[in-house]
């Protein structure tokens, strides 16, 4: 194997780590969405929440794999909450939600500041296993973001599919008010959507806190990654951010690798200002009252 | 009389959907023109067509002599033709002649439907509503704010123009009173086409009337012959009623 | 809401003089009170909280602008703030030429920049809009740090020169001159709030508020909506560069990291200002500065110190959220309603001969509590001035 190939698949499996943490986010973007027609910016803020309370967790002696799973519960607590709190009063005007998430962020992040500071916290590796493969290091700890990525994007799968909730979500995003007088209890179904949404973002920040530095600041540009990966997809659109995240995370590290690394960021929110002029339902196509709410 | 805006060949397809196929229409100056047909026969795709809102898939838009197809909604605007809405009528939060003076500014050159009026209060005064023009237009009753999207139009200085609907949700006398508001506007010069479901109004009110059906156009002529031409009543009451009547 | 508008129609019809007096007089004298700040604050750092707040009031006008009136959500604001401080910074340290050329020029290039942003950013709406200007904040800020040779990258840049070729008053806001300093920044500050009550009378400005309210209609009427997005945007990026000059005489230093003036998130700040101060109010921005400057000074002198600035924030992300959920018409149109309640209450008691002060007065006050609205902003008050 040359030495060019074994750069190109090393670059490959970084991206695909990235693409799993993306995934997350963009779900939990896509689906409260697709659902309500809020945009919710704060999603970022649960994020960064989520990997402080998994660092939290595991600094109080509990063990990584349930820390992220408590803090993914809580953080999903915290955002049933706003929405029971906030954004329930504001699912007949999306652009006042929209106004509201961007109090938000400033709120959460600040607290995240009061509580936890602005030093940068890190959890050493949960697995310090490497196997190289073809001359391409593979940590041990990658292969368990991708692997719970890939669990949780299954999972999310067959919860909208196969189980009662999921019809229900579907049903409530098609139509509202028709979706009321067939007798689902929507206002049930978008709290627990909220409350999905925010545990996934918090899964993300978990495992993102297992293989990055963490700080209060992180939230900003994972949020628009997840954005960008939720807008190429096309919002609302479950199976295209999944997509989509692929090709961020791939486009984003090839860039990184082969051209100057220090706008990596530069080459995602490209991207998605051009596919967002392009096409600006998404790459892939979005349903019908998803195309409507963006033109 | 002089052909002001003629549209031919017009095809509209949505993906699959084929709202427009082949429509031909002449609008004369002066006259007032009725458009009528069942729900989803095309007739707002047409006003969407020809005021610019929507693209054409096929056919052209001629306005005096020019091919406007392809030109933006203000462009067409600014050269004469104008349009109303079915919903979304004003601009809510600003007041009532607030609302007719963004017309009268942005409108394109003072013609002869403008130049009949000095200033926005009279034009106010045309329409009957001085009373409330210190109010936002979204509060103001709503057959009030049907004429005020009338009003905006026509503040907008039109030589053509395009009413949608204008009686709908009105009452008997709303609908009545619109009427002769919009015989005024054609006793301006301004010509008017109209689509309307309210029968006794169109018959009313227009000199011509096209008849449009799943996106063609059936047929064209005086309100009396179109109401006994036997295609339209196969329309609009079934084929099988058609037939007794052509019968009997 | 119907009963109100008639109920104010009949009053400034009957007392036009008293309207005049009542409203308009007042806060002209209101305006008026920031000239005798120097006078008025003993410390130079209540002073120099003031300057903050004529500076903050130039980019919340331009927020204003495209924001209030055009309905566009911009999150690009304190980059094009940015972007005139840089521009500001470059011409001082390499050619320093007179203030009255680098105001202009920061401007321009900030108005550049928001045409720049804007021509791709206003093919799509809503939304879209405010995320776009929101990536465009973060690539600026990528560039700002990675163009070492023209921005010095994460170190910033360093002006010390003064303002100069103002004639021979010293307005260095360094050498004990901040007075001086104040008064010029409060002059353009000034000019801001003339030139969006100027706008707002103009025909572009009710093109921009009919762009607002209904894009469609504005379109049918002849109006070029995309046009004329780009020339509130522009002029919005216009007041955002002037600002930025004299941010840098002010703070005499830019840079690019997450929590400089530079940030994405500093435009939720003045998103605040607008919300808080009433964006339906030509004067909403001015209160709004005011209150998000010196409201967290106020607290802290009251309670002693309780505010660090993440809880001040804390505080502020709450207001913002509370105020679009119960106040959408912010504090401005909370208190043009309290008066319009204050003056029906007080006739209507007069003519049934009760104590009608008191029940004005409780009138007035019970406006201000806020009352949470379910389908808030579409019901707002109309903008009537």
């Amino acid at each position: 194997m040359s030495v060019d190939l074994t750069e190109f698949f090393q670059l490959l499996f970084i991206a695909l780590r990235q693409s799993g943490v993306y995934a997350l986010v963009a779900l939990g973007i896509t689906v409260i969405f697709g659902l309500t027609g809020i945009v919710k910016f704060s999603i970022g803020e649960l994020l960064t929440i989520g990997a402080f309370l998994t660092f939290a967790f595991w600094d109080h002696s509990m063990s990584y794999f349930l820390a992220v799973p408590a803090a993914a519960l809580c953080v999903g607590l915290l955002s049933l909450l706003l929405e029971r709190a906030a954004f329930r009063f504001t699912l007949d005007q999306p652009v006042n939600g929209f106004i509201v998430s961007l109090g938000l962020i400033v709120v959460l992040q600040n607290s995240v500041v009061e509580i936890w500071g602005t030093q940068a916290k890190s959890i050493p590796l949960v697995f310090t296993q490497r196997w190289v493969v073809g001359g391409v290091f593979m940590p041990a700890n990658d292969w368990f973001i991708i692997w719970v990525a890939v669990g949780l994007i299954a999972g999310l799968f067959l919860l909208l599919r196969y189980t009662k909730y999921g019809r229900a979500m579907r049903a409530c995003a098609e139509d509202r008010e028709a979706a009321a007088l067939m007798g689902i209890p929507v206002d049930y179904v978008i709290a627990g959507t909220f409350m999905l949404g925010g545990a996934l973002a918090a899964t993300a920040g978990g495992l993102f806190a297992s293989a990055q530095v963490i700080h209060a600041y992180i939230g900003a540009v994972l949020l628009l990654k997840g954005f960008a990966v939720a807008l190429v997809g096309g919002l609302g659109n479950v199976e295209g951010a999944v997509a989509a995240a692929i090709i961020i995370g791939v486009t984003e590290t090839m860039a990184a690798g082969y051209g100057p690394g220090e706008w990596r960021d530069g080459y995602t929110f490209g991207l998605m200002i051009l596919v967002l002029l392009i096409r600006p339902a998404g790459l892939f196509s979005a349903r019908g009252r998803l195309q409507q709410t963006l033109q | 009389m002089t052909t002001l805006l003629s549209v031919e060949g017009l095809s509209k397809h949505y993906s699959g959907v084929r709202a427009l196929e082949g429509v031909d229409i002449e609008i004369r100056e002066g006259e007032v023109l009725g458009l009528v047909g069942p729900n989803g026969s095309g007739k707002t795709t047409l006003f969407n067509c020809v005021t610019g809102f929507s693209r054409l898939s096929a056919g052209r838009v001629v306005w005096c002599g020019n091919d406007v197809s392809g030109m933006a909604p203000d462009q067409i605007a600014r050269m004469g033709v104008v349009r109303t809405f079915q919903q979304k009528m004003v601009f809510p939060r600003v007041n009532v002649r607030e609302n007719l003076e963004i017309g009268w500014r942005a409108g394109g050159r003072p013609d002869r439907s403008r130049s009949a009026f000095a200033g926005c209060s009279d034009l106010l005064h045309f329409l009957g509503l001085t009373e409330m023009q210190e109010m936002a237009a979204g509060d103001i009753p709503f057959g009030s704010a049907r004429k005020l999207g009338l009003g905006i139009a026509l503040a907008a200085g039109p030589r053509l123009l395009l009413l949608d609907e204008p009686a709908a949700g009105l009452n008997q006398d709303e609908s009545h009173e619109l009427g002769q508001l919009i015989g005024k506007m054609s006793d301006l010069g301004v010509t008017i086409c109209v689509i309307e479901h309210d029968m006794p109004l169109v018959m009313a009110i227009c000199q011509r009337i096209i008849v449009l059906h799943a996106g063609r156009k059936i047929a064209d002529g005086e309100p009396a012959g179109v109401a006994n031409d036997p295609d339209v009543i196969a329309v609009y009451l079934g084929e099988k009623f058609a037939r007794r009547r052509s019968a009997g | 809401m119907t009963a109100i508008a008639q109920m104010r129609r009949s009053f400034t019809g009957q007392y036009p003089i008293g309207d005049l007096l009542a409203i308009r007089l007042p806060i002209f004298i209101l305006l008026l009170i920031p000239l005798l700040a120097p006078q008025l604050f003993p410390t130079s750092r209540l002073l120099s909280l003031a300057l903050t707040v004529t500076i903050y009031v130039m980019v919340a006008n331009g927020m204003h602008i495209i924001f209030s009136y055009t309905g566009q959500l911009s999150l690009a604001q304190t980059t094009l703030w940015g972007l005139g401080a840089y521009t500001a910074a470059l011409l001082i340290g390499h050619y320093n030429p007179p203030t009255l050329l680098v105001l202009p020029a920061a401007g321009m290039v900030a108005a550049g920049g928001a045409v720049l942003i804007g021509i791709p950013a206003f093919r799509t709406g809503g939304f879209s809009f405010a995320i776009i200007t929101f990536a465009f904040a973060e690539i600026a800020r990528l560039v700002a740090t990675n163009w070492i040779s023209l921005t010095k990258g994460t170190i910033g840049l360093t002006v010390f020169e003064p303002p100069k070729g103002l004639g021979p008053v010293d307005f260095d806001p360094l050498t004990g001159n901040l007075t001086h300093f104040y008064y010029l920044s409060l002059g353009f500050a000034y000019l801001s709030i003339a030139a969006v009550w100027a706008i707002r009378q103009s025909t572009l400005g009710r093109n921009f508020i009919a762009i607002r309210e209904n894009e469609t209609l504005a379109k049918s009427a002849g109006i070029n909506v995309y046009l004329h997005k780009l020339i509130a945007f522009a002029m919005s990026g216009f007041f955002a560069g002037v600002a930025g000059v004299f941010y840098i005489y002010n703070a005499k230093h830019i840079d690019p990291g997450p929590l400089s003036p530079f940030g994405a998130f500093f435009s939720i700040q003045f998103l605040l200002m607008i919300l808080i101060g009433g964006r339906f109010s030509m004067l909403g921005p001015v209160i709004g500065a005011t209150v998000v400057v010196f409201g967290p000074e106020v607290v802290n002198t009251i309670f002693g110190d309780v505010l660090t600035i993440s809880r001040t924030q804390i505080l502020f992300g709450c207001l913002l959220s509370l105020s679009v959920l119960t106040a959408p018409t912010g504090i401005a149109g909370q208190a043009r309603l309290g008066f319009t309640n204050f003056v029906t209450v007080l006739r209507h008691s007069r003519e049934q001969g009760r104590s009608w002060p008191a029940s004005a007065g409780i009138a007035f006050v019970r406006s201000f509590i806020p009352v949470p609205v379910r389908y808030d902003v579409d019901d707002a008050e109309a903008e009537n001035r």
